[in-house]
């Protein structure tokens, strides 16, 4: 193909040369371009300062949630009066399933309407998946936080500026203060234990695993174990099979669903000589306590930090 | 010697062999590349079922190009037979909507937690879209039966298009009601053969020997019907049941493969076209020399989906049209593309 120069007469090879390369760069580049364009809509930290700024001297009273994090933040410093209505997901603390709903989660199955008519001051919302909802609510004069949780820290931000954001600073530092020191505590315990290889399965078909920048990568290296894949950049990988079993992995954290079992795990096909396999160190975690970047991040490092090193008693700690 | 057709039967030797040596590299290609390096030298001296390198060639990597190779010449095997039944280039597996049939058993299976099949060996979402395509199968064939005469497979091809797209939006509705599965789903979704082995392979073995055999017998009379349903009436083709079999070896087929990989798309489409391309070849020989094509397709797509971001994998599906889609059109451009009839 390509490779005759003359046909009726007509030099072709060239020609269908830059007809493939221009039929190839469009095809690589198109994806990429609509990749990045994508990402850069909402500047979240600048519409958080101008949240902070806005609530200095008169609090949000009528706040929108829109994730269970966010939900469990504003409980946990104390505003759940100030809370308007929160999702359907949001199920933590117990008494929020009292409050009226706007629907799901992701921004494209909530209405903006519905939203609106809980005539909120502040609407809690998430980096990603709520990002086509901001320019529009702040349109209406509706203050937005966007929550943007990578890490540990991060939590602990957004705990401070909650709590100055609803008039509630001393709750929030009482809760900052809490998590960092349950932090310590465990962080004290493991402190000179050599850290145990963790393997975290996200899912299973295809393998789904933490990278780096991911929230589970931070609370694994917090509990003292030391994620397999912390080499990768996306936040949640599909990974390889062969580097599973190539890195021989000491611990095995799977999501606490049905499809996945401890006994299912130990008799996939070549995974025998697996440490974590071969000691029965596969141990279900709770996904809710885990996944939602929020208060009770200090429970999940403590609950990781007993499933990775079971030999050591954090009893003192709570 | 020339048969009834008029056609050099060695004129395919040459093809054949080129693209079963194709085959035999990609295959010993996708067995030595990988994520991690092993030794030969272990595989074969050691013995012992525990050892590294033996795990990963036996237990991942040979199941895992077995199933690459096969859902490569299902795929391929279906959406020549479709494209010959329909006498439509366009068909392909994904146009009957039994792809679309497989994205919801799998999201349906997937969100709803059915309980493992088979002793918790193949995932529930893996066995949910193998009964979610053939489901899917069967109802375009029933419903496309319903008419007969000439306009019969335009009506199954309208009908599979339609209810392809009923069934994305059943697995959009799905899925947006159970946002904390999204992002795997997603992902099973692009394809991948990730985390397939043994397991899977021993469940669509069966069903994937059903399809190819019943495939390559759909060949010659499909020859035939290329030159019109009244010609080939006249030879004695019943063009309904062609029909009953072409959909029940590619529902079957598409079935398969995507319990096999997901729901990988255009190797279906492209690998008959190449074949067309590049060697003019006509339906007798479009079917087996499409399987070959699709598998070599697969493998090497698969090799490069496990290899490229390696600790990391990309979606197979991702590579196959990434790298399908130029390479098609610049086929259809290509002086070779042109003297074959395009």
């Amino acid at each position: 193909m390509g490779c005759t120069l003359m046909r009726n007469g007509k030099i072709c090879g060239r020609e269908s040369l830059y007809r493939l390369l221009t039929v190839i760069c469009i095809f690589t580049f198109f994806p990429v371009l609509s990749l990045t364009a994508a990402d850069s809509s909402v500047d979240a930290k600048a519409i958080n300062t101008t949240a902070l700024q806005a609530f200095k001297s008169k609090h949000a009273e009528r706040i929108v949630s829109l994730s269970p994090a966010a939900t469990e933040i504003l409980c946990a410093v104390g505003a759940f009066s100030q809370i308007a209505a929160r999702t359907d997901f949001c199920d933590y603390p117990a008494e929020v399933k009292m409050l009226s709903s706007v629907g799901g989660f992701d921004g494209k199955t909530l209405s903006i309407e519905k939203i609106i008519s809980y005539k909120p001051d502040l609407v809690y919302a998430t980096h990603g998946m709520h990002d086509y909802l901001v320019n529009t609510l702040r349109s209406y004069g509706i203050q937005v936080y966007i929550s943007d949780a990578s890490f540990v820290k991060d939590v602990l931000t957004e705990i401070a500026d909650m709590g100055s954001i609803t008039g509630h600073e001393a709750e929030a530092a009482a809760v900052r203060n809490h998590i960092t020191s349950v932090l310590d505590a465990v962080n004290a315990k493991i402190q000179g234990l050599a850290a145990l290889s963790v393997y975290w399965e996200v899912w299973n078909s295809p393998y789904m695993s933490a990278g780096k920048d991911s929230f589970l990568n931070d609370l694994v290296t917090r509990a003292g174990g030391s994620n397999i894949f912390a080499d990768i950049n996306q936040a949640y990988p599909v990974v390889s099979e062969e580097t599973i079993i190539a890195r021989k992995p000491d611990v095995i954290l799977i999501p606490d669903t049905e499809s996945v079992t401890p006994q299912s795990v130990k008799t996939r096909a070549g995974w025998s000589t697996i440490p974590a396999v071969r000691s029965g160190r596969i141990i279900r975690i709770n996904s809710d306590v885990t996944a939602r970047p929020g208060p009770r991040i200090s429970d999940a490092v403590l609950l990781l930090a007993k499933a990775v090193h079971p030999e050591i008693s954090f009893d003192g700690i709570k | 010697m020339k048969n009834r057709y008029g056609r050099k039967n060695g004129r395919y030797v040459f093809p054949v062999v080129v693209l079963v040596m194709l085959l035999a590299f990609s295959f010993v290609f996708a067995l030595l590349t990988g994520a991690e390096r092993i030794s030969l030298h272990d595989v074969f001296s050691s013995g012992s079922d525990t050892d590294f390198s033996r795990i990963i060639l036996l237990n991942l990597r040979l199941p895992r190009a077995v199933l690459a190779a096969l859902a490569g010449v299902l795929l391929a095997g279906a959406g020549a037979a479709f494209q010959l039944f329909f006498r439509n280039p366009l068909a392909e597996p994904g146009i009957m909507g039994i792809s679309s049939g497989a994205a919801l058993g799998a999201v349906a299976a997937g969100v709803f937690s059915m309980t493992p099949v088979l002793g918790g060996t193949v995932s529930p979402v893996n066995a949910g879209a193998f009964c979610g395509a053939l489901a899917a199968g069967v109802l375009v064939s029933a419903l496309g039966g319903r008419r007969s005469g000439p306009s019969s497979t335009v009506a199954l091809l309208l009908c599979g298009t339609a209810l392809g797209t009923l069934y994305s939006a059943l697995t959009s509705i799905i899925l947006l009601l159970r946002e904390k599965e999204l992002h795997a789903m997603y992902v099973w979704m692009l394809g991948s053969f990730n985390g397939r082995g043994w397991d899977e392979l021993s469940f669509i073995a069966l069903p994937a020997a059903l399809a190819v055999i019943l495939l390559l017998v759909c060949a010659v009379p499909l020859d035939l019907l290329a030159g019109g349903e009244r010609t080939a009436a006249s030879l004695g083709v019943e063009v309904n049941r062609l029909r009953v079999l072409v959909m029940a070896a590619g529902a079957l087929a598409v079935s398969a493969a995507v319990c096999a990989g997901g729901t990988i798309g255009f190797v279906g489409l492209i690998a008959p076209h190449m074949v067309r391309r590049i060697y003019g070849a006509k339906s007798r020989a479009l079917i087996p020399l499409s399987m070959a094509a699709g598998a070599v397709l697969m493998l090497l797509s698969d090799t490069l989906a496990r290899t490229i971001a390696a600790p990391a994998e990309i979606p197979v599906g991702v590579i196959t049209s990434l790298l399908g889609a130029p390479f098609f059109i610049s086929l259809i451009f290509s002086d070779r593309g042109l003297r074959n009839g395009y």
